[in-house]
């Protein structure tokens, strides 16, 4: 039963206080649901970061093995080839002292040098001139020397010497 | 949830109505069970109604939902039996010109919508959530004792007296009278619409369908042992107090006489013998005596209560506000 000559106004439900609570109340919450996500946004994006750094840990330790092995490979490199050019220098000198203990009346037509000895093909005027300039220094080198002289038809003689047991020469890289 | 809802955001009132150059004001909590009052004030002087706007603001502040109350003291209203627009045609009532509201299906109220207008121009600073017809708060009053046998109800405000008859089965008559031109409100007196010559009704119905019949007080003889008694009871009284007094109890008893000659002569009424008066005196300014006087001179048997408007009012905002709790 209605008695007044006018309906209530509506009316707002909160005081001034309650409101300026509310509102606090609400910054907070908001506030703290926003730190709340940012802190879990950063949780999450620290564990990706951590993954992709165990990844690139694991990457790098791959690498620096392969790096330390090109590295200790080099390093052999280095001194095969120190190693080689220690041997090709005595060798060019040892073929150097070789041209140089061939007489004049001697003529060569063909060395070979392997690697434990030395083969000489050439011409010789007599047996006694190859025996006393050239064998001579040849055995003062080479533990073993055979040499074997055919005859030409101007008396000359052509000989074949081999030489075994002399000094060592590099001619090859063993990786 | 409901408990910490009224622990926290309790439903208030602010109940006020002017009484005179006085405004009494009341706020008051409204409970389960009906509504406490707990602060009463009164505003004096020319700024009572911005102390009343200032207090009402200082209560919204802490409680927001606090309802506005008052009691419409304008003289330009009235209640007639029947809810219909043809009771408002049979009293001469435009019923666009009025504002009503029907009450138990029986009786309506209404007020002038000028009025109305010129009482919400009047509070402009604060907005109204109730407000109540005298005659309803006279109804509600009466209501519990009401049988088949029509009683009068008159409710008196310095000057002015709202009488009613009412029986079990709602109003019989209406009419609003006035007692002294001093008790008027001085911002109704300005008021254009408000006809001076005529104080009993505004300009809401035919003033011709009313007849009227006032004796002058010097042509009553039967007033003559209520003088003799007045007199020899308040002899210490200041004789200028009491002569003033003794012309406004005679007034009163005399504008009552007419209001009940009214009744009897209008036949737009329904027609019945009255039996009882009570009348319900809102500042207590009616003498004892006159109750006796009424007795001996009308022969009808009366009684003189107190009457608080601010628990009247109260008992019908609860009763207004629990209505519309159940339509929603």
């Amino acid at each position: 039963m209605k008695y007044s000559f006018i309906h209530p106004k509506p009316k707002p439900s909160l005081d001034s206080d309650t409101k300026i609570l509310l509102i606090f109340l609400i910054i907070t919450i908001v506030l703290t649901v926003g730190f709340t996500i940012f802190i879990v946004l950063k949780k999450s994006n620290f564990i990706d970061d951590a993954d992709l750094m165990r990844k690139d840990i694991a990457k790098f330790q791959k690498e620096t093995h392969i790096y330390f092995n090109e590295i200790k490979r080099i390093e052999f490199l280095v001194q095969k080839f120190e190693s080689i050019q220690t041997h090709n220098t005595l060798l060019k000198e040892s073929i150097q002292n070789l041209f140089d203990l061939v007489p004049d009346q001697i003529t060569l037509t063909k060395a070979v040098l392997k690697k434990n000895g030395l083969k000489l093909y050439g011409v010789t005027p007599s047996k006694d001139v190859y025996n006393y300039l050239l064998q001579a220094p040849l055995k003062s080198v080479f533990h073993r020397n055979v040499t074997t002289f055919y005859p030409m038809k101007n008396g000359w003689y052509r000989f074949v010497s081999i030489n075994e047991g002399g000094i060592n020469t590099g001619n090859g890289v063993d990786e | 949830m409901i408990k910490l809802q009224r622990y926290l955001w309790p439903k208030t009132l602010l109940l006020f109505y002017a009484h005179g150059e006085i405004l009494e004001a009341a706020f008051g909590y409204i409970e389960k069970d009906g509504v406490v009052i707990e602060v009463r004030q009164t505003y004096e002087g020319k700024k009572r109604e911005q102390e009343l706007v200032n207090w009402y603001k200082e209560i919204t502040q802490t409680y927001p939902k606090t309802y506005l109350v008052t009691m419409l003291d304008t003289t330009n209203q009235g209640a007639i039996a029947g809810c219909s627009k043809q009771d408002l045609d049979k009293f001469g009532i435009r019923s666009s010109l009025v504002h009503t509201i029907c009450i138990d299906e029986s009786w309506l109220a209404y007020v002038s919508l000028v009025e109305m207008k010129w009482f919400e121009k009047k509070h402009k600073a604060i907005e109204m959530d109730f407000i109540f017809s005298p005659f309803v708060m006279m109804y509600e009053k009466v209501k519990p004792n009401l049988t088949n046998t029509p009683i009068l109800a008159v409710l008196h405000q310095k000057g002015v007296l709202f009488v009613a008859v009412f029986s079990k089965d709602g109003l019989w008559f209406s009419q609003i009278a006035t007692i002294s031109e001093s008790s008027l409100d001085d911002d109704m007196l300005d008021d254009d619409v408000v006809d001076d010559d005529d104080d009993d009704f505004g300009l809401a119905f035919d003033l011709d369908s009313i007849d009227t019949d006032i004796e002058p007080i010097s042509e009553v003889d039967t007033l003559d042992d209520f003088k003799d008694n007045i007199e020899s009871e308040n002899v210490e009284m200041n004789e200028e107090n009491g002569l003033e007094l003794l012309e406004y109890d005679l007034n009163f008893f005399e504008r009552l006489k007419s209001v009940i000659e009214n009744f009897y002569h209008d036949d737009q009424y329904k027609h019945d013998f009255l039996e009882a008066i009570h009348i319900f005196d809102i500042d207590a300014q009616i003498g004892k005596d006159i109750v006796r006087y009424i007795e001996d001179e009308l022969f009808m048997s009366c009684s003189l209560q107190k009457f608080d408007p601010m628990e009247s009012m109260s008992k019908l905002v609860f009763n207004d506000l629990k209505s519309l709790k159940k339509e929603k």
